[in-house]
């Protein structure tokens, strides 16, 4: 997968690899570094610090699919050695911005799941960004559709809140 | 998918993504920075040609129905606290409409932790007979968010409006309740929209507010601040001093329009504060500075005395007003406090006088800028003499505001030619193409002999906007080889 071509391509490091197992079965090679950022591979690594042999370590990680960790994995390794160095953070943000540019809003959506069950914060916060950006001065329909929104509203309810703050509704841009 | 298939899928796509892929390497990025960049441009395959990539992954694995079912829903499955860090990211405006989307959404906007009062973009239609109704509107939208909100510590919290003295029970209980949410930035911008001074005077930070942040209660609210902003509320020496000696992470203090500050203290080794901007501040007469980790400091204002010691990660000075060069005054002392200086912009008055610039030293200087407000057309080849003790300076700007422009130059200086081996980029800001700013361009053209870049932005007024194009396309002709002109 992408992960074994990025690190046999860019890896520096004589880190250790740990296997990760996804949801769907596929076993991913990464470096320990890596595999650490994942809270879940974090805890499941420190519960059997014992077992000697790293590399016979397989981490399951039940809730993200191979074809997302597949992405998240070269996105983390690269910001772990950008924020090892002494960057701008604008430098940082370019970095992000490449990652979710052209993200369409279904794979939003997956890697937000996976960032929060991994509890990769720091992608996480670039997702929540990317989505506020994406429903920024849209009506309530629209954002309801984008986001999945199922309305258990009455009519009568809506407008009863509505009423209540009538200055978020004035002056909405055409979707 | 084995790895051999992956490339297979990769090969076409590859040369795809990497063309398409606009990398925003700027010229400063060192090397190793670009070479991740570039590394990740090559094996990030999140664009759009990765989601087929994907797809098709996922399709081998699983059923697409399954998949299309599963991501509908994917909001639900997040935690409310995601959910209050997107709706952090929206205007009020837009995180009080989430109220409506369904019973979940309902309250989540009420713990929103950034309370964004920017209402400044109203007051640019507004007039002395409507002020008073949308001033009533503000404070009665402010009042009404505060009451629904919920969170009880925000990221921000910023009052931008035109109110003055007379509405001094409203803005106290914001300041009281911006401190008790714990806001790491707060900013109070009270700046009028018509006239100055505001009509009922100048809001006073009230004793009251002070009293509360010297309870323990406020004394353990006010350690998150990092940001503070007054602009147009007289705060005293004390006060502000309160908050320096008491805010343990202050990164950034700014001052503006204080009638109350008479004199500063910004003293302590153990500050973390790494911009200060005093602006405006016209009964101040004593600034003492002594702080190892400021950065920045920007003065506009009456002349003062001025203590600095102690500053040596300071590289980015602002010196305007009364201290600023014209009138016969010199900067020479200010200046020389600060040899390590990185980036340097000084105001400039130009009258009818020789300018004088005093022996300072600036081995580091990399940007000087000069903001010049002239009231006529002098020659500006004075301010060049300055560029003699900066040896390394690479850009040189300047920002022009001149009140009565005439088709010829009314006062020249003999300037001795002097070369400049490292400016690369020479920029006007406010240009309108009269014959000064030319004889200024002219001038920089024969003795910047390693000049690349000259940047042009036009006065925002026309017809001064008009005769800067006109100037330009001259100037354009009169370019050394190897110089490229950037006009906005």
């Amino acid at each position: 997968m992408a992960s074994s071509s990025s690190s046999s391509s860019c890896s520096s490091s004589s880190e250790k690899k740990i296997t990760l197992k996804s949801s769907d079965g596929e076993a991913l090679n990464v470096e320990k570094n890596v595999a650490l950022e994942f809270e879940p591979a974090k805890g499941f690594l420190e519960d059997n610090s014992e077992e000697a042999d790293d590399e016979a370590i397989v981490v399951p990680l039940p809730n993200v699919s191979a074809a997302v960790l597949s992405e998240l994995i070269p996105y983390v390794k690269q910001r772990l050695e950008l924020s090892a160095k002494p960057v701008q953070k604008k430098l940082i943000k370019a970095f992000d911005d490449q990652f979710t540019r052209h993200l369409s809003d279904d794979k939003l959506g997956e890697l937000m799941l996976a960032a929060n069950y991994l509890g990769v914060n720091y992608l996480l916060d670039v997702l929540c960004d990317v989505t506020a950006d994406r429903i920024k001065n849209k009506s309530v329909e629209y954002v309801r559709e984008f986001l999945g929104i199922q309305n258990d509203f009455t009519p009568e309810e809506e407008a009863e809140l509505r009423a209540q703050c009538p200055w978020a509704f004035e002056g909405v841009d055409q979707d | 998918m084995s790895s051999s298939k992956q490339q297979e899928i990769l090969a076409p796509i590859l040369p795809r993504v990497i063309g398409q892929r606009d990398i925003d390497i700027r010229e400063d990025t060192d090397f190793v920075t670009r070479a991740i960049l570039l590394s990740w441009s090559l094996i990030d395959i999140s664009g759009q040609s990765s989601e087929k990539l994907s797809d098709r992954a996922t399709m081998s694995s699983s059923n697409i129905r399954d998949k299309d079912e599963a991501l509908k829903d994917w909001v639900s499955r997040l935690p409310d606290d995601i959910l209050v860090n997107i709706i952090s990211r929206l205007t009020l405006k837009e995180a009080a409409r989430t109220s409506v989307l369904s019973s979940r959404w309902k309250y989540l906007w009420t713990y929103a932790s950034n309370l964004n009062f920017d209402a400044s973009k109203l007051l640019v239609n507004v007039y002395e007979e409507t002020l008073e109704e949308e001033r009533l509107r503000y404070m009665c939208w402010v009042n009404k968010v505060l009451e629904s909100h919920k969170g009880l510590s925000v990221n921000e919290f910023i009052i931008v409006f035109d109110l003055d003295d007379s509405h001094e029970s409203n803005i106290s209980h914001w300041v009281y309740t911006a401190i008790s949410k714990r806001a790491q930035k707060f900013e109070l911008n009270l700046f009028p929209a018509l006239c100055w001074p505001p009509a009922s005077g100048i809001y006073e930070f009230s004793q009251g507010c002070y009293d509360y942040l010297k309870s323990p209660c406020g004394l353990s609210s006010v350690k998150s601040l990092r940001f503070l902003y007054f602009d147009t509320v007289n705060v005293t020496e004390e006060i502000l001093e309160f908050f320096i000696n008491n805010c343990p992470n202050l990164d950034d203090l700014r001052v503006g329009r204080s009638d109350n500050l008479l004199r500063l203290k910004v003293v302590g080794s153990l500050l973390q504060l790494k911009c200060l901007h005093i602006d405006h501040c016209n009964n101040l007469e004593e600034l003492e500075i002594s702080c190892p980790s400021l950065l920045s400091f920007k003065y506009f204002g009456p002349e003062i005395k001025l203590h600095v010691k102690n500053v040596p990660q300071l590289v980015d000075v602002l010196i305007g007003g009364g201290h600023g060069i014209g009138k016969g005054k010199v900067i020479g002392p200010i200046v020389n406090y600060f040899p390590q200086l990185k980036t340097l912009e000084l105001h400039v008055e130009l009258n009818e006088e020789i300018l004088q610039f005093p022996e300072c030293d600036l081995p580091e200087l990399r940007h000087l800028m000069f903001m010049v407000s002239a009231l006529d057309c002098s020659s500006l080849l004075g301010l060049t003499c300055m560029m003699k003790s900066c040896p390394l300076l690479q850009k040189l700007t300047f920002k022009l505001e001149i009140f009565h422009y005439s088709a010829e130059i009314i006062m020249r200086h003999q300037i001795p030619k002097h070369s400049h081996q490292c400016l690369k980029v020479l920029e006007f800001v406010g240009f309108s193409g009269d014959p000064v700013e030319l004889e200024l361009a002219y001038y920089m053209f024969e003795n910047a002999t390693m000049l690349e870049e000259m940047i042009v932005e036009p006065s925002e007024y026309e017809p001064e906007a008009q005769a800067a194009r006109k100037s330009a396309k001259k100037l354009e002709k009169m370019l050394p080889p190897g110089v490229k002109l950037v006009f906005h």
